[in-house]
């Protein structure tokens, strides 16, 4: 599994991360708080602007889905209260897709394996937290993403198997698969922050799929997040001898 | 240096029968409903007694916007006047104006009022802050009633940006950091620094504008400049300027040990 993750990259946003998986890629770039519009602004806690752009194209209905999956989450985890009347600006820029990679940069027309596929949102949520981090928002607790995919029943012997950040290939011959974001503190996950599915399962199924979520995700935050995290803080404070 | 992450547990921990006060600074919050505190930001966990029974906490970290607190020192540019009591400040670009009354600065009354025009900047201490209530500067020492150093900041010097508002806090407060000594070395210069990322810096006498100057601008065609009277040293001054905001930025991003290159570098041509 690849998972790069480079902090502070825009250098006129308060706070970026671009993130690289197998599959996609994408930039994050948050600003705020800053002061809002009339119509946006919350008498007692800060709002939310949140932006999806596609890859390729104007953003469509699909885009307008996502923003609304991570509006829920993130409005969980970002302490709003420490920000009232105030704008937080979060938008994540979409340049790769596992579609995309296999359709040389475009998406085709006729979608006939894959019609959707959730893994832009996994990676998106990852990247909230790191941009989150990077400009410095006030969080509840750390949150981790991770995308399991449930394969097609086995013709002989009925076996399913559970795959971890499948990629598109696995994604197509999945019967389902399954978003699953944590929140993490003290290095355990926590609440079930978002779970999103799509295809056919049994409720079974559904709860081996967040219990191995549980360990994907305490496993990111363990592995990746908390190493980029000190590297871009020994980073900020590079000029301290 | 000890690390945190929002959601860790808080590193300390409490016993309610000792008489310990605790203080929270930046990055820990206490939430409403319970009584545990939190970590909401990453960054380096740093704990200092302040007083006797007293202990402070906080998290540093680095942000690239500026959320006003009180007592901090800041550069402000006059973007309008409100009511007429009050000029409307801006610390940062889409941040919410703040405000700074026209009484307060040293020896103001309401006959005798600062008079100062839009575009104009000025070096002010925050007097009043918080989430509720609308953000006031004031340009008066509260220890003395004189002006302190606070005030207008002239068109002699030149104004800057940094980014990250850690570094700025630390050529503020650290009066040991290498970087402003290692500048001194090189130049005379008079500096105002803002924790929300704005530093004015004038080296030698920076920028002389004289009145003839820009009456030639005005009654002549800008082919005549060359010729202006602006006088060798003003040049040099201003090419000193220029290259300490040049080491100035640059010394963010780098450590200690590469601070003499970075100034070698910027100052190459002078």
């Amino acid at each position: 599994m690849t998972f790069k993750v480079r902090t502070s990259v825009l250098d006129n946003s308060d706070g970026s991360a671009e993130l690289t998986t197998s599959d996609v890629k994408l930039i994050v770039s948050i600003t705020g708080p800053i002061e809002p519009k009339p119509r946006q602004e919350l008498p007692n806690v800060a709002s939310l602007e949140i932006v999806v752009r596609p890859a390729v194209g104007l953003s469509t209905t699909r885009e307008k889905v996502l923003e609304d999956k991570l509006r829920g989450m993130l409005q969980a985890v970002i302490v709003r209260h420490l920000y009232p009347r105030q704008l937080i600006q979060i938008i994540v820029q979409i340049q790769a897709t596992p579609l995309s990679k296999h359709q040389g940069g475009a998406y085709s027309n006729h979608r006939d394996e894959v019609e959707y596929s959730n893994v832009e949102l996994n990676a998106a949520i990852n990247g909230c937290y790191f941009a989150l981090v990077d400009a410095g928002i006030a969080l509840y607790s750390s949150f981790a993403s991770t995308c399991i995919s449930i394969t097609k029943p086995h013709e002989i012997n009925d076996n399913q198997e559970y795959i971890i950040q499948p990629t598109l290939d696995q994604l197509n011959n999945s019967s389902s698969h399954h978003i699953i974001c944590f929140s993490i503190e003290d290095k355990k996950a926590t609440k079930l922050l978002l779970i999103d599915s799509l295809g056919e399962f049994t409720e079974e199924e559904l709860f081996t799929v967040i219990s191995k979520g549980v360990e994907q995700t305490e496993l990111l935050h363990e592995n990746y997040q908390r190493k980029y995290i000190s590297d871009k803080i020994h980073n900020d404070y590079i000029w301290k001898s | 240096m000890s690390i945190i992450l929002p959601g860790d547990k808080f590193p300390v921990s409490r016993n309610h029968d000792e008489s310990i006060d605790i203080t929270l600074g930046p990055g820990l919050y206490k939430s409403v409903n319970s009584d545990t505190i939190l970590p909401v930001q990453a960054g380096i966990f740093q704990s200092k007694p302040i007083k006797k029974q007293q202990q402070l906490y906080y998290i540093d970290s680095n942000s690239r916007r500026y959320i006003p607190q009180t007592n901090d020192y800041v550069i402000g540019t006059i973007v309008g006047v409100v009511g007429g009591e009050s000029y409307k400040v801006s610390l940062q670009d889409f941040s919410s104006c703040v405000l700074l009354s026209m009484m307060a600065f040293p020896n103001a009354t309401k006959k005798n009022r600062p008079n100062l025009q839009i575009g104009q900047i000025v070096y002010a201490r925050v007097s009043n802050a918080g989430n509720e209530i609308e953000t006031e500067l004031e340009c008066i020492d509260p220890t003395t009633g004189k002006d302190g150093g606070f005030g207008l900041l002239d068109e002699s010097g030149y104004l800057f940006s940094i980014t990250n508002l850690n570094f700025t806090r630390e050529l503020l407060f650290n009066s040991e950091s290498p970087v402003l000594q290692k500048l001194s070395t090189r130049c005379k210069f008079e500096i105002a620094i803002g924790i929300n990322g704005k530093i004015w810096i004038k080296c030698g006498d920076g920028l002389v504008i004289n009145k003839s100057d820009v009456d030639m601008d005005i009654d002549e065609s800008s082919t005549n400049n060359k010729n202006s009277t602006t006088n060798i040293s003003s040049k040099k001054d201003i090419l000193v300027t220029l290259a300490a905001v040049k080491y100035l930025t640059a010394c963010q991003h780098k450590s200690p040990d590469q601070i003499d290159t970075v100034l070698t570098q910027s100052f190459i041509n002078i």
